[in-house]
């Protein structure tokens, strides 16, 4: 079932969408889940919930992007729980590393002077990525949006792992020019 | 993570990335994209693997074929091991039948000179895993007459192999594992009951060198002898050097000397070399 037939369940509300979603994005976003989470139990509650979410968020949305659309709540709602978790114990793996990494991406307060909206920010980010070439952003993403390995990166797009390691060194560090040149304060 | 700060903007920069365009997800989502690594999407060409492994197995058999051509006569020349004793043998089953017996027994020789060890043990070892190819060598050295002119007339007289020569009980031992440069093996005989008596010969172009080693006890001979003798202590390069008997139109010096080891063995050289050489092949003989 391609995504528009399945989009049509939805706005039907008929309960089969959620089974259609399940079956042919389950993968995608326990994926996206586990990368953030590393925990089955937690992975799947969120991926449970995001089938919630679509059903509440479709009618009156439609996307373009179906994938997206449902990866994209699954990743939030991993988020938050990872949030959660973290909140007074901080854990390990993945998500830890991918978060100190990032933290080369922000500029030292006293060189910025005005503080950004987080709708700003979101869109200062994309328009920071539409400044990189294809594969430093598909690099980027795989790595701050869908959490992955470096080896995984390295395997889906042949890649030597070195070569994924010093396109992100190399990003983080264009991002954090990006933001102090448009005065971003996070 | 040591900044809290930081690692709160951090976050927030996650956070943040939620708000990606889907479209440069979608884009990230084509895990077949190559086009990133430009080896890597040219060796996934069609054709191109295929193309790549015939060139590698033209280029492996033309490098057998150079060595097949090159490094053989080159081993045979200079007595420098160039191959290892099972390649030599394997080529020397595909070489003519009056070029086999020289050329295995080169190969068995100039491979111990390489390994630095005495020749009988690394034979007596080789000798046995390559008795295939020893039997067509025995085969084609059948068809000719190498005895030695010392042993010819001799009835009991056997013709051997520089393999079986290093393996004869007690004499073989005293086959030296060292010959000058360009000698090579080209008879070799065993003679008595109990074969008392071992001749190994070999030649360089018209110089000859030859060993009769003989038990200490084959007084016949011995007393025919009018060499002098020496004992294994008393021979050095020096007086060597004095036992000239003459000079080769070559310019080698020719020898003819005995030396006598302390389990009654007497090794009788005769041949052409300059005092070096024939010091080494002195040296070389370890029983």
């Amino acid at each position: 079932m391609i995504d528009e037939e399945i989009i049509d369940l939805y706005w039907k509300r008929d309960e089969q969408a959620i089974n259609e979603s399940q079956s042919r994005y389950g993968k995608y976003c326990f994926q996206i889940a586990w990368n953030i989470l590393h925990d089955r139990e937690d992975s799947d509650e969120c991926v449970n919930d995001t089938w919630m979410r679509a059903w509440n968020a479709i009618p009156p949305g439609r996307p373009d992007r179906l994938g997206i659309f449902l990866g994209t709540i699954t990743r939030n709602l991993s988020f938050d729980r990872w949030k959660h978790k973290n909140a007074m114990k901080r854990g390990r793996g993945i998500m830890e590393v991918a978060i100190d990494e990032l933290i080369e991406c922000i500029p030292d307060r006293c060189s910025t002077e005005a503080a950004v909206e987080t709708a700003e920010l979101e869109r200062m980010i994309n328009a920071f990525l539409n400044t990189l070439s294809e594969k430093e952003r598909n690099v980027f993403l795989r790595r701050y949006w869908y959490v992955e390995e470096y080896s995984d990166i390295a395997k889906r797009y042949h890649l030597n792992l070195n070569t994924v390691k010093t396109t992100l060194f190399r990003v983080r560090g264009k991002l954090r020019n990006y933001l102090e040149e448009e005065g971003i304060v996070l | 993570m040591s900044d809290p700060k930081k690692r709160d903007s951090a976050l927030r920069l996650m956070e943040a990335l939620s708000a990606v365009d889907p479209a440069f997800l979608e884009a990230s989502e084509n895990r077949s994209d190559a086009r990133f690594n430009k080896k890597a999407s040219f060796f996934r060409k069609p054709g191109i693997r295929g193309c790549l492994a015939a060139c590698v197995c033209f280029l492996v058999c033309g490098a057998v074929c150079y060595t097949c051509t090159t490094l053989l006569p080159m081993s045979s020349d200079s007595g420098i091991a160039l191959r290892s004793e099972d390649t030599e043998y394997e080529l020397a089953s595909f070489a003519e039948p009056e070029e086999m017996q020289q050329e295995a027994d080169t190969a068995s020789l100039t491979s111990t000179q390489a390994g630095g060890t005495g020749l009988t043990e690394s034979a007596r070892e080789t000798g046995e895993g390559e008795a295939e190819a020893g039997e067509e060598i025995e085969e084609a050295a059948a068809e000719k007459d190498l005895a030695s002119p010392s042993l010819q007339g001799q009835a009991d007289a056997e013709t051997v192999t520089l393999q079986e020569a290093c393996r004869v009980e007690k004499l073989g031992a005293y086959v030296p594992a060292v010959l000058p440069e360009g000698y090579r093996y080209e008879s070799g005989c065993v003679a008595g009951e109990e074969q008392e008596q071992l001749v190994v010969a070999w030649s360089r172009g018209e110089e000859k060198l030859t060993l009769q080693i003989r038990t200490t006890d084959d007084t016949a001979d011995a007393a025919a002898d009018e060499s002098p003798l020496f004992s294994r202590e008393e021979i050095t390069e020096e007086r060597i050097a004095l036992l000239v008997e003459e000079k080769t139109p070559e310019g080698s010096s020719v020898y003819e000397f005995s030396v006598q080891y302390e389990d009654g063995i007497t090794v009788v050289l005769e041949g052409c070399g300059t005092p070096d050489e024939i010091w080494t092949v002195i040296t070389s003989i370890n029983p």
